[in-house]
């Protein structure tokens, strides 16, 4: 009987081990054996770093720790994650990247997902208001519509203030950085971005604005940028939902993110 | 090639486009008009402080060599960063009050007028010691042989050269687009990141060639003229 | 009013510089009022400096300049209203080219002793028929001949209404045809009684219009005096070597 059993073990060992390979086989990065993230730092907790020519030196945020647990789940090592400047503003064109994925706390929408491919979603977000020092507080969109609004080139923020918001007096700046100093020195009334980045920014620098008004329910998702038909994509997709289903994302964003963004009032 | 045609020239595009890039088109104007009126005045104003003869006037030409130099070599888009985002965080009421664009023109006027003060320098060194010289003995001051003889001479030279950095203030007016001023660039630009079709440029670049194609058929027809003239008086 | 020695100009010990080279060395020059002194010598010689420091368009390095009783070298010299008792005529660009023939006139009477429009129109117009030339006094000059370009310019120095009159050269650039008519002008002046300093090559004009002839050579005034006798009985060596090399150009 015992002697039966222990065939019958070897045979499923013999059996398991070829199957678990085969899950493990190498994911069709450009460089096989390394990855190369695309980032645009700085994002407060998502991503900041140095720019030293075509790379980010010394990376650190909520989206460098995910991108080293999906690297360690397909098999590739920290030391060999390559992180490379991709400027947000070029993430959506169509054609070829220079990365195997972009973590640039990138909303999923149809129009984007006919030029690049998206991961499973990574992140849940609503568009905010960060106000400039001494601005009336919007108390509804009604109010927010007749305010001057900064806003970000081809961002889904600027996108909503333009076409579903119809604001009339919208200023347009290039990168998230000028669009922050245009609000602080009062160019804007307020700035609409994504919740977790404007209140990160505002837990950063609190003196340099005013409050984070309100935030609008778009129901954003965020996911990783892929270039379109990547077959790296459903290895990304069933590594961050291996990662959302036994909790590391839950615990790098209460790592990353100590905001409570329920506490923050929608804007109606 | 089809692919190509259709990402910049496509007509439903452009139609789509055109309200849009028109609206921006005349913010571009606006900032032009109003910066190469002030360039025109300021740099020979200080073409002229450049000039000043005696020791007195050494601080002041000094000031004059510093400024040309130091705007003639910053990048405009370094000064209109400085200008949109920097100056109204000095504290003073009307900077903070001041509209980007307003800002934006200020980054144009400041840095065209280095340039162009080299421009007005040069015609005025063009025009023959012996004018002056004459003017002078007439008992003309300083200041009155320049106004009467020398000047009307210098700019009529220096035409050509003026025109053509005017040419290259006009379409500088776009990089005022980057810092929250939605003129033409910055609207092809949103065009673009909202419908993935660039034909939105191609409606911007067409309204600039509008433009300065008539500002560069009068430049050659200027210097058509002066060389008639001289082939004339010299006969 | 003339300077303590009766003289209208007194040039005294002038020397001028350009650089390392002295230009003028030493010069001595004095011109009685409604007189005609003539400066002749090679190019380079000086004569131009010479009359560019009368009038400070040159600042003298050393020695000193009196012109109608003042001071012109040392001291607080107002250049503007020397200018104005002084009329000088340069060899060439002397109109203004953006300017017509009655502006270039009117220019200074206007703007620098203050006449209104119609007074110095009329004042210029009158100058202008003097010379023939009021019909073109709304050409601009590059439609005029040399000739009557300088006789232009000679008026425009007259309307300031001068005390002394500085002629450099002023036919040295003109075809030889047009010379004459330029030289009958200046001959009217003379005539007229103006004090006048005239540097020039044409000797045969010289002779005949001027109280003295000085010639200058390298920078300083190798010989002056009457013109009979310098023309036909020059003293010094240098003189009787230019002047010959003069007649053998056949230019007297």
């Amino acid at each position: 009987m015992i002697r039966v059993l222990a065939v019958l073990a070897v045979a499923a060992a013999l059996v398991a081990v070829p199957a678990a390979s085969a899950r493990q086989a190498a994911p069709p990065t450009l460089t096989p054996g390394q990855l190369t993230v695309g980032l645009d730092p700085p994002a407060v907790g998502f991503q900041v770093g140095t720019l030293r020519g075509n790379n980010v030196i010394n990376p650190r945020g909520f989206e460098i720790d995910l991108a080293k647990a999906i690297a360690k789940k397909l098999g590739i090592p920290s030391t060999k994650i390559k992180w490379l400047h991709v400027p947000f503003a070029t993430l959506f064109r169509p054609g070829a990247k220079p990365f195997d994925f972009a973590f640039e706390e990138s909303t999923i929408t149809v129009a984007r997902s006919r030029v690049v491919n998206f991961s499973a979603p990574y992140f849940n977000a609503n568009q905010g208001v960060l106000l400039k020092k001494g601005a009336t507080a919007p108390h509804s969109l009604a109010d927010l519509k007749q305010m001057t609004l900064c806003a970000q080139s081809a961002t889904t923020g600027l996108d909503y203030v333009q076409h579903k918001l119809h604001a009339s007096s919208v200023q347009i700046y290039n990168s998230t950085s000028a669009a922050f100093s245009a609000l602080q020195v009062g160019r804007c009334d307020a700035f609409v971005m994504d919740v977790p980045i404007i209140a990160s920014q505002k837990k950063t620098k609190p003196s340099a604005y005013g409050p984070v008004a309100g935030q609008i329910v778009t129901n954003e998702k965020y996911g990783a940028v892929l270039a379109k038909g990547s077959k790296l994509t459903p290895f990304v997709s069933s590594a961050i939902k291996a990662l959302t289903k036994d909790e590391t994302i839950g615990k790098l964003q209460q790592k990353w993110f100590a905001i409570n963004v329920s506490k923050i009032p929608v804007l109606k | 090639m089809h692919r190509v045609l259709h990402a910049f020239t496509n007509p439903f595009a452009f139609r789509q486009a055109l309200p849009d890039i028109w609206s921006g088109f005349l913010i571009n104007v606006h900032m032009m008009v109003i910066a190469e009126a002030l360039v025109l005045v300021l740099a020979l104003l200080i073409a002229i402080v450049r000039g000043l003869p005696g020791r007195g006037s050494k601080p002041l030409r000094g000031l004059a060599i510093l400024y040309t130099d130091f705007f003639r070599g910053t990048p405009l888009t370094i000064v209109a960063y400085a200008c949109i985002l920097g100056l109204p965080g000095l504290g003073y009421g009307f900077l903070k009050n001041a509209s980007s664009e307003a800002l934006g023109v200020v980054a144009l006027t400041v840095v065209y007028t280095a340039y162009v003060t080299e421009v007005y320098r040069a015609g005025i060194e063009s025009v023959h010691g012996s004018q002056r010289m004459a003017a002078r003995s007439l008992g003309l001051s300083y200041l009155q042989a320049l106004r009467y003889v020398v000047l009307p001479q210098a700019i009529r030279r220096v035409i050509p050269p003026l025109l053509n950095d005017f040419i290259g203030l006009q379409k500088d007016t776009a990089i005022i687009g980057a810092i929250g001023v939605t003129e033409a660039a910055a609207q092809g630009t949103n065009f673009a990141n909202s419908y993935f079709n660039y034909t939105g440029y191609f409606v911007g670049a067409v309204f600039f060639v509008y433009l300065t194609i008539p500002l560069a058929r009068f430049t050659d027809h200027i210097i058509r003229e002066r060389e008639q003239r001289e082939r004339a008086a010299g006969g | 009013m003339s300077s303590p020695n009766g003289h209208f100009v007194s040039v005294q010990k002038v020397t001028k510089r350009f650089g390392e080279l002295e230009v003028l060395k030493q010069v001595d020059l004095d011109v009685a009022e409604h007189n005609v002194v003539c400066l002749i010598g090679a190019s380079g010689s000086g004569k131009s400096t010479l009359l560019r420091c009368i009038n400070l368009l040159e600042k003298v390095d050393e020695g000193s300049i009196v012109v109608d009783g003042q001071p012109i070298t040392h001291g607080k010299v107002d250049v503007n209203a020397l200018r104005r008792k002084i009329g000088i005529v340069f060899q060439a660009y002397n109109l203004f080219p953006h300017m017509t023939v009655l502006q270039n006139v009117t220019l200074g009477p206007r703007k620098v002793r203050g006449l209104d429009r119609a007074k110095a129109r009329s004042a210029a117009l009158e100058l202008l028929r003097s010379i023939g030339l009021d019909d073109k006094a709304d050409e601009y000059p590059d439609r005029l001949s040399g000739g009557q370009q300088q006789r232009v310019a000679i008026v425009r120095a007259l309307a300031m209404e001068p005390k002394l009159l500085l002629l450099d050269e002023v036919t040295s650039a003109l075809d030889p045809q047009l010379v004459a008519e330029v030289l009958n002008l200046v001959r009217s002046l003379t005539e007229f009684g103006m004090t006048m300093i005239i540097a020039t090559h044409e000797m045969s004009f010289a002779r005949e219009v001027s109280d003295k002839v000085c010639f200058l050579d390298n920078g300083v005034i190798c010989e002056q005096g009457a013109p009979a006798q310098i023309f036909s009985d020059p003293q010094q060596p240098r003189t009787r070597e230019f002047l010959a090399r003069i007649i053998e150009a056949g230019r007297m």
